[in-house]
């Protein structure tokens, strides 16, 4: 018995559950193909075409399938030999094989870019700075970031398409996007392969301008975009790629907005914040099956469109810092968790912001909020007003203000029966006995081992 | 074991407390005792160190109180050094561990070489790495060993990858965590010098095959970062070490045999509990005579170990031995248990009094099997065969350390394969007859690791991976838009991440879940092979799980799930197997005319119309139930025992009694067989019937033969124009891993030890423990499915001596 017809039975006789291919595909998100394959060209011939003992074999197996090995009930039938395989994405890559070149530029003709390698096209475009992406115009992209970060210079988002979302050397990226803010207007590259041999000649060109980049801007860069890139550089032996700074911007949205917004995905981010809606947009999801599609022979149309999705990306991303800046001057305004701006603003050492921010939101604050809004009022020397929140939070029970309290009046107010009575409430532990040890003595000096 | 000298007397050690309790054993138990050994006093055979044993190395092993190496470990330092794959097989504290460590520490030392430690279970590889630290810290080595499994924390799995001179883990991880993200481990894999892999013979039928894929992998990935690291292998006693040991990693193995490490005297009693109900071959429970042993041998002052085979029993055996020596709380407890689920802490604290001898006895379960250090003991009692003879050995080991005198008694059950080892005590105190199998090359195995090879690195044309052709293998996956061709070379494309569905414990992707919905729950217990899934899990069964039984509830096939809540019933369940084969090609036979040997390719159908439900202890048949299961079908191999009408006529008075003898037959020969595979019964299974699937036989509800059309019609034998029965032993998975070949070639042992397995059974006419099931009735009816079964095997025996046809 041959080899494949062998498997074919094997596979089916082993309960690789119902239709070969979705088995194969197993983890993949469009597995189900319902979306399909387009039909591949009709004057394509194959040129492996299946010897004839293979061909009776699978379709005897393919009879089989009217009685499947699942319930009676139904649930499936066996190896279903699906009807599309002889003319399949094997063969299909072979047409490409001879027609490669061609492709290539027919290809970066219809994307207006122009092939820089073998098997890669770079697609370079400019846009004014009064462009409109969403609600805000691209000039907004030259404005600060600060206090997310504090770069000056050139400032690149990147993005990546890849075969896959699961990780590991088997996921490639198929198109790497880098934006560029400019004085004069947004430098948008894109990389596209079709084919894996323009793999090594993109890392070079994407490595080429990063060494240039002062702050780079991502959507979950840092954990899936640049290990990804380090990972595929790897595979091609080439030198580390460089490493500038790098803003990750999933990280502040999701402090911001975690509560506030149904996820924190860049559309929802973009339809909030940037009052973006995308139009006849194809999800990022539907990427690898779009590239896939294209090297087993498809029609280039799903690439163009992931091509657009990936340029609103990127737009999105030189935009979206400054938004957050903004967001972050005054959240009230736009419904975001104040304590985590104040957060923010404190990591940058910018107290007196991180004090307006809770100011201005205190009507939205929560007891952490507003022991980090006493904890401020504390620092900047306001002890009435700290003392007052503290107090309201202490008659609710809450512990930490206790504590607060017990330590100002035994450190600022020197009133020692004061804070006994607050340091009585406390917690039990090591400590708050240390503390109600020293109050006593410090009240009855001599009666220091009265036992609390 | 050919040095053993065999005898039923004590040895010579007249006053040692291990002599007394042997002594008082055989003679007030005379009648249980079916067999026993003595292995004489070994001492040690002692090599120095070598000379260019790096000098910090040298003094740590000083420091350990190590002056000498013993003969094992010296031929593994001077294989390994030399750069040749090696295996040692040695028994339990033989100090194998030495043999890798010593070669790794000093490659780590002089070069920062990496190695990478492969242990079957996760528990040990935590002590690996605490043995290897004491090394460390006794010579200020300054080595850094980590343990990467999937407890490893996020955040220091990136110090493991790139600080870890020795990273030790398990198989799975390298084939779902490690390989698939291999280029996070450049560093590691750059500077790869040996791989360890210990408890080599746990490698073995499907998980075997797996891993020997596994290594593909990892001597693939090594080849691109430009490294050939060395393997050194440990295993215990197998019939095959190098043999097992190359097919594992692809390449010539040097295998070192010979242990020069010291053992005291060592008795090894087999015990047999009594008959209580000889009509049907009901013995008194195992735990009882364990429990006795045990008592005797904790009264007389001697360290004491029980091994159970599940956790539930270790906790019974537990209670019933504190009930006796930890009456008072008042007084530290002299009986401890140990077992897997137990929290770490607790473990290590039961060592440490072990290692004090502050315990004197311990009951454990295969947790304490393998190298975790507890010191010496005195006494080690089975309550239970632990499936293989090299288990057995290994747990028999844990008593007897440091030149002292031991005992190990082997109590059996009523299982079938406990009273086959325990009636041939030659059996297993010969020379190890089990042989480790793998098939690497098994097709389904091989395609899921060429996909996670394809995912790892793309493959070139030329490149090879298993010996089938590999770019039929790639053509395939190509076919399947899994893999993308360009320029000779094949990429994946696939969005998926192939090794998360691969699984190294079973073949194929089409495992079935075990759901617990008590109560609303939906919690998985357990996973269920596609192929064992039809006569396992039905709609009605009783599925157990750590004695634990569970009803299924609903069985979702498409969804690959069956749905079980606790219960408590006094049954289990039994399903009705129609299987029938056809012999579609014979690779290798012997006949002589009247009867034929043979293995080859079989096509099987099984249908599984229902089940009988059966009373635990009286095994009373209480009740039906019908299964609705599409048939299931299976190329696979088989071996098959068949005999000519004409004989079978001569030797039984009807076909019905013929056909009585070959069920009772094939269940004797399934356990057996079972034991020579080194695999679990469920691996292997059984049939009767015409081999062009004419018809097939069964055991029907009074505990009869049936004989059935493929339609599941019954017929009478009579009336059966073929009556050709055989008897079939089939390679339960799809294709086959390797089973039925060896069971070919070691034919005559399967056939001898079942006929043994059936005389020696002290059962009048046939017990669960020889033929299996029968019903009283059958005694008076003058019919004895024993006897008809001996004299089927006798007819399997016949033809031996004659030459290959």
């Amino acid at each position: 018995m041959n080899l494949k017809s062998r498997l074919e039975e094997l596979r089916r006789q082993a309960g690789v559950s119902p239709g070969l291919a979705p088995a194969l595909h197993q983890g993949s998100r469009d597995a189900e193909g319902s979306t399909g394959l387009p039909k591949p060209d009709e004057a394509m011939t194959p040129t492996q075409p299946l010897p004839s003992a293979l061909r009776s074999r699978l379709e005897r197996l393919g009879g089989r399938a009217a009685e499947p090995p699942g319930p009676r009930s139904g649930g499936g039938g066996p190896g279903t030999v699906s009807p599309r395989r002889p003319e399949g994405p094997g063969v299909a890559s072979n047409r490409q094989r001879a027609g490669g070149v061609e492709r290539t530029a027919g290809l970066a003709r219809l994307l207006g870019g122009e092939v820089v390698a073998r098997h890669l096209i770079l697609v370079e475009s400019l846009l004014p700075l009064d462009t409109r992406h969403g609600g805000v115009p691209l000039a907004d992209s030259l404005q600060t970031v600060w206090p997310l970060a504090a770069a000056q210079g050139s400032i690149a988002g990147i993005d990546t398409e890849t075969t896959g979302l699961s990780g590991g050397t088997g996921t490639t990226a198929f198109m790497i996007g880098i934006a560029q803010a400019e004085p004069e207007h947004v430098r948008v590259r894109q990389w596209l392969l079709t084919g894996f041999a323009g793999e090594a000649a993109m890392l070079v060109e994407v490595a080429e301008v990063l060494a240039g980049v002062d702050l780079l801007v991502s959507y979950n860069g840092k954990t899936f975009d640049l290990p990804l890139l380090r990972d595929r550089r790897r595979l091609q032996r080439g030198p580390a790629l460089p490493e500038p700074p790098h803003l990750d911007l999933l990280h502040p949205t999701r402090r911001l907005f975690r509560n506030v917004w149904p996820d924190c995905r860049l559309g929802t981010a973009e339809q909030r914040l940037l009052g973006l809606a995308r139009e006849d947009d194809l999800p990022g999801s539907e990427a690898p099956r779009a590239w896939r599609d294209y090297l087993a022979g498809a029609p280039a149309d799903d690439l163009e469109r992931v091509l657009r999705h990936n340029a609103l990306d990127l737009l999105s991303l030189l935009v979206l810092g400054p938004a957050l800046a903004r967001v972050l001057r005054d959240p009230a305004a736009f419904v975001a968790d104040p304590l985590a701006a104040a957060e923010t603003w404190n990591r940058s050492g910018e107290r007196e912001q991180a004090l307006s921010v809770l100011t201005g939101s205190r009507d939205r604050l929560d007891t952490r909020g507003e022991l980090e809004l006493a904890w401020a009022l504390r620092r900047a020397g306001r002890w009435t007003e700290a003392t007052a929140i503290w107090e309201r939070l202490a008659r609710g029970g809450c512990i930490e203000a206790v504590e607060r309290l017990a330590k100002y009046h035994e450190h600022v107010r020197r009133d020692w029966s004061q804070a006994l009575v607050y340091a009585s409430r406390l917690e039990e532990g090591p400590e708050a006995r240390r503390r109600r040890r020293r109050l006593v003595r410090r009240l009855s000096p001599g009666q220091g081992r009265l036992d609390l | 074991m050919a040095e053993v000298a065999r005898t039923m007397q004590a040895g010579t050690g007249i006053d040692d407390p291990v002599g007394r309790l042997v002594r008082r054993l055989q003679a007030r138990y005379a009648g249980r005792i079916t067999g026993g050994v003595v292995l004489p006093e070994r001492p040690a055979q002692l090599l120095p160190l070598p000379e260019e044993l790096d000098p910090r190395l040298a003094a740590a092993l000083r420091t350990r109180g190590v002056q000498q190496l013993y003969s094992h470990q010296r031929a593994a330092w001077d294989a390994v050094t030399a750069g040749r794959h090696t295996v040692v097989v040695t028994p339990t504290a033989s100090g194998k561990t030495l043999c890798y460590n010593l070669p790794v520490l000093q490659a780590a030392l002089a070069d920062r070489a990496k190695a990478l430690y492969l242990f079957p279970t996760k528990a040990l590889s935590q002590d690996q790495v605490a043995e290897l630290m004491e090394l460390n810290e006794a010579g200020n080595l300054g080595i850094r060993a980590f343990t990467f499994d999937g407890d490893t924390p996020g955040d220091a799995r990136r110090a493991v990858r790139t600080r870890g001179d020795i990273v030790v883990s398990n198989p799975d991880m390298l084939h779902q965590g490690v390989l698939p993200h291999h280029t996070k481990w450049a560093q590691f894999f750059e500077n790869l010098r040996f791989v360890v892999i210990d408890e080599m013979h746990s490698y073995r039928g499907v998980f075997g095959s797996h891993v020997a894929n596994v290594i593909r992998r990892l001597r693939r990935v090594c080849h691109f970062y430009g490294s050939d690291p060395v393997f050194v292998l440990s295993s215990a006693t197998i019939a095959n070490p190098g043999e097992l040991a190359e097919g594992l990693i692809g390449a010539p193995v040097t295998a070192i045999t010979e242990s020069g490490a010291p053992a005291g005297e060592r008795h090894l009693l087999l015990w047999n509990p009594p008959v209580v109900n000889a009509d049907l071959g009901i013995r008194a429970s195992a735990r009882s005579q364990a429990t006795r042993i045990a008592r005797m041998a904790v009264k007389s002052g001697l360290k004491t170990i029980v091994f159970a085979q599940s956790r539930l029993m270790v906790e019974v055996l537990t209670k019933y031995l504190k009930d006796v020596f930890d009456a008072d709380p008042r007084r530290p407890a002299r009986v401890a248990a140990y077992r897997g689920g137990y929290l770490p802490g607790q473990r290590r604290e039961t060592e440490k009094a072990l290692r004090a001898g502050s315990v004197d006895c311990v009951i454990a379960t295969s947790a304490l099997e393998l190298g975790v250090d507890i010191g010496s003991l005195d006494v080690c009692v089975l309550n239970g065969y632990p499936g293989t003879i090299a288990a057995t050995w290994q747990r028999l080991g844990r008593a007897g350390r440091r030149l002292r005198p031991s005992l190990g008694v082997l109590v059996a059950t009523s299982q079938p394969l406990d009273q086959y080892i325990i009636r041939n005590p030659d059996f297993f105190l010969g020379s190890s007859p089990e042989h480790a199998r793998i098939d690497p090359d098994q097709l389904l195995i091989l395609l899921d690791h060429v996909r996670c090879a394809a995912f790892e690195l793309p493959f070139r044309r030329g490149d090879r991976f298993g010996k089938e052709n590999l770019e039929e293998l790639l053509g395939y996956l190509e076919e399947h838009g899994v893999l993308h061709r360009e320029d000779d070379t094949w990429h994946w494309t696939e969005d998926s991440y192939p090794a998360q569905s691969v699984s190294l414990r079973s073949v194929a992707e089409g495992n079935f879940v075990v759901v617990d919905s008590t109560g609303g729950r939906k919690e998985i217990i357990a996973e269920v092979d596609y192929s064992s899934a039809a006569e396992t899990i039905y709609e009605g069964a009783i599925y157990m799980v750590q004695a634990q039984p569970y009803q299924v509830e609903r069985l979702d096939w498409a969804g690959r799930k069956a749905f079980v809540t606790r219960t408590a019933v006094d049954y289990y369940t039994d399903a009705i197997d129609y299987t029938r084969l056809k012999i579609l090609d014979r690779f290798e036979n012997r006949q002589d005319g009247r009867t034929e040997t043979a293995h080859g390719e079989v096509h099987l159908v099984r249908r599984i119309p229902g089940y009988k439900k059966i009373r635990y202890y009286s095994h009373e048949n209480i009740g039906y139930g019908n299964i609705d299961l599409p048939d299931q079908e299976m190329h696979t191999t088989a071996a098959w025992w068949e005999v000519a009408p004409e004989v079978l006529a001569q030797c039984f008075p009807n076909r019905q009694q013929a056909l009585d003898g070959f069920l009772g037959a094939a269940y004797a020969m399934h356990h057996v067989a079972a034991l020579i595979a080194m695999s679990e019964p469920q691996d292997i299974g059984r049939a009767v019937g015409d081999g062009d699937a004419r018809w097939f036989a069964t055991v029907g509800s009074d505990g009869r033969g049936q004989m059935r059309r493929p339609d599941g019609s019954e017929e009478d034998p009579a009336q059966e124009t073929r009556f050709r029965p055989a008897v079939f032993l089939y390679d339960n998975y799809p294709g086959g891993v390797g089973l039925a070949a060896p069971l070919f070639e070691q034919r005559e042992q399967v056939i001898a030890g079942a006929a043994r397995l059936i005389r020696e059974c002290e059962c009048r006419h046939g017990c669960p423990a020889c033929v299996g099931p029968i019903l009283a009735s059958d005694e008076e009816r003058g019919f004895s499915p024993k006897t008809a079964a001996l004299a089927v095997l006798a007819q399997f025996q016949s033809h031996e001596s004659e030459e290959p046809a």
